[in-house]
């Protein structure tokens, strides 16, 4: 094949090529069952059946469905009458991604008010919206209200990170 | 009669004005998550299941028992005005209620399924009311030969047969049953699926599954075509007023809708789903019928049958949450993991050992759907108002409510991981058209028909013949029998239809 063409420009990619991969993911799920079966420590006092028996039977049930949906895709090509899907807009995507993995990073070490914020900020970016700073204004409010709410009215902690002091 | 008295005292329990706060409370705060986008009953429950816990029980599920009408209220709500059902059981509501909605007759929309709902709940709760404890006298002599059957009744009821894609509902199903299998094995000890990490030892939170599958999944879903359509819009609705004609054209579905609605809650498996879809069918066939169909343009008829169904349904699922112990929506298996905090076993024993609870939580249903037509009716205009709110603030939010509701719980790092790693599933399930019910059922259901297929098995000293030697499973595995068979048909059938060129549908 030639050079990878730009996602953004091209067309949906073959709908045959996704759904291969699905079904690889599925009798991938598939095998890890089986595997994670195969390799268990299974403990003496297990009785009849045992702790074995449901991984190997839904981790053959799930593989078997996978190489299905595969035979299935190469068969019949694209599946009878659904409506053709939108192409995936990556950048988007991977904005919420990366805010999510920020976020994962940060509420410990920043605390929510911060963390939480930068969470609510980034998704409302992702989706389109340009005005920053009103923005970034309306996610420390949306986050205080939540860590007041949760803590004050609730009970639940949150972390405090680095406004520890000043909370 | 004796339930009389038994729900009076329920009453008695129920109406006290800090319960009747809880109610109150309970019902804005589910009407206000249900009304979200992409967020149903299940949500609101999952996401205000934390906040229960800082009460009393009667406390606690009379404030369920409020969520949960408000979230059903809710998300038909979104259904109609933003064409974005919370759950799958108003996927119906949003066939015609969008198109009502876009031809500005969102304000009647609206009305018919609040009066629709209220109207059929009543009837619905006030057969539980009566009918369940007959049910639990049958329930107690189940084994573990009939729960199995029941389980996989339920597994084959969603998958299988009600979803359009057998095989896609089945991997659904399948996914679910192994999400359900990571952490410890309750009978043997033995540590399974784990890949080494002690955090994942207690296995995989109920509502981290839901709130991962359904919210974080539904927003990287936005994200995915946010490019070529910013979500930053907002949505106008008006003041909800029937006309005559409206009312007219409205109370035939609603109580066709209820007694369609009614026994399939009551089957251990059926689901809102099905008498949805069943109500939809015949409110389109009689409207065909009488020579002026609005069907495809925003007929009220197909918000108002379907709407009733969904929440005589729902109503009646109680019958075997409660007296069996058998959640059969991701609302009522929230709720079961509820009840388990609490230390609350449902099943047959439960109305004996917490007839007190139990008569209180029915009375709570009767007095939540009340507050909720007082509330909701008038005041849906202020609830539209939310949906003013733009796109994207929307969805951030539901990030992160979503993030703090599974963060609070537990204050586990680990469980917002594992959040946003399945609401990457549930994106990756949804774009590639996978039903996520299934999912749901199986990490529910899959520890239950395993434990008792082990325990039945054991019994037996394994011999198979003992999941076949009851009356009651062999019906259930007639039933699904039979269903498999009508839906080959059914699939053989259209597949024929479809030979010939489809109508390409537009937005």
């Amino acid at each position: 094949m030639t050079a990878a063409r730009d996602e953004t420009s091209s067309a949906a990619p073959p709908r045959r090529t996704a759904d291969l991969l699905v079904a690889a993911l599925v009798t991938g799920i598939g095998a890890f069952l089986l595997h994670g079966a195969a390799t268990m420590d299974v403990p003496d006092t297990a009785g009849f059946l045992g702790p074995r028996f449901f991984p190997t039977a839904v981790g053959a049930f799930l593989a078997g469905l996978g190489v299905l949906s595969a035979i299935r895709t190469f068969w019949r090509g694209r599946t009878a009458a659904e409506p053709p899907r939108d192409r995936v807009d990556w950048k988007p995507l991977g904005v919420v991604g990366a805010t999510l993995l920020l976020h994962l990073l940060l509420l410990d070490v920043l605390g929510w008010i911060i963390a939480g914020a930068l969470l609510f900020w980034g998704v409302s970016y992702a989706l389109g919206s340009r005005r920053v700073l009103r923005d970034l204004g309306i996610s420390f409010v949306v986050a205080a209200a939540v860590q007041l709410g949760f803590s004050a009215g609730l009970g639940l902690n949150l972390p405090a990170g680095i406004l520890l002091g000043v909370v | 009669m004796e339930t009389f008295s038994l729900l009076l005292g329920g009453f008695a329990d129920a109406l006290t004005p800090m319960n009747l706060l809880w109610c109150l409370i309970g019902v804005v705060l589910g009407t206000a998550v249900g009304v979200l986008p992409g967020l149903g009953s299940a949500m609101a429950v999952a996401l205000l299941v934390p906040v229960t816990f800082t009460l009393d029980p009667t406390g606690a599920f009379i404030m369920f028992a409020g969520v949960y009408f408000g979230g059903q209220f809710g998300g038909s709500t979104t259904a109609i005005l933003l064409n974005t059902p919370g759950q799958s059981s108003s996927l119906v509501t949003s066939f015609e209620g969008y198109q009502m909605a876009k031809r500005g007759r969102a304000p009647q929309a609206l009305a018919t399924s609040v009066l629709g709902s209220f109207l059929s709940s009543i009837a619905a709760v006030t057969l539980v009311s009566f009918f369940a404890p007959a049910m639990v006298d049958l329930a107690v002599n189940f084994g573990p030969a009939e729960y199995f059957a029941l389980a996989v009744f339920a597994f084959l009821a969603t998958s299988a047969v009600v979803s359009g894609d057998a095989l896609r509902g089945l991997v659904s199903l399948g996914i679910g049953l192994a999400l359900a299998m990571v952490g410890i094995d309750e009978q043997s000890g033995a540590v399974r699926l784990t890949l080494g990490s002690s955090q994942l030892l207690d296995g995989v939170s109920i509502v981290v599954i839901t709130v991962g599958l359904l919210a974080i999944g539904e927003v990287l879903h936005v994200a995915s075509t946010a490019g070529s359509r910013p979500a930053t819009g907002t949505i106008a609705s008006g003041r909800p007023w029937m006309s005559r004609d409206d009312l007219s054209r409205s109370w035939r579905p609603w109580i066709r809708g209820t007694i369609l609605g009614l026994p399939f809650g009551a089957i251990p498996a059926g689901g809102s789903e099905i008498p949805t879809f069943l109500s939809y069918g015949a409110e389109k066939h009689l409207a065909a019928r009488r020579g002026r169909s609005e069907f495809g343009t925003g007929a009220i008829e197909g918000v108002a049958g379907p709407e009733a169904a969904n929440n005589a349904t729902v109503a009646t699922s109680l019958v075997p949450l409660l007296g069996l112990g058998l959640p059969t929506s991701a609302t009522a298996a929230i709720m079961l993991g509820a009840f388990q905090q609490y230390g609350i076993q449902p099943g047959p024993l439960l109305f004996t050992e917490e007839a007190d609870l139990v008569w209180a939580l029915l009375a709570s249903l009767f007095v939540g759907s009340v507050m909720l037509l007082v509330l909701n009716l008038p005041f849906a205009p202020v609830w539209a108002k939310l949906l003013r709110i733009p796109s994207n603030y929307l969805y951030a939010g539901i990030v992160v409510f979503a993030t703090l509701g599974v963060y609070a719980a537990k204050s586990s790092l680990t469980d917002v991981v594992l959040l946003y790693v399945i609401g990457a599933l549930g994106f990756v399930l949804r774009r590639h058209g996978f039903p996520i019910a299934p999912v749901l059922i199986g990490a529910i259901l899959g520890p239950l028909a395993e434990s008792e297929l082990r325990r039945a098995l054991a019994i037996s000293q394994g011999d198979i013949g003992i999941l076949f030697d009851s009356p009651v499973a062999l019906a259930l595995y007639g039933i699904i029998g039979v269903a498999i068979v009508l839906k080959l048909i059914h699939v053989a059938r259209t597949r024929a239809a479809r030979a010939r060129p489809a109508p390409q549908l537009d937005d």
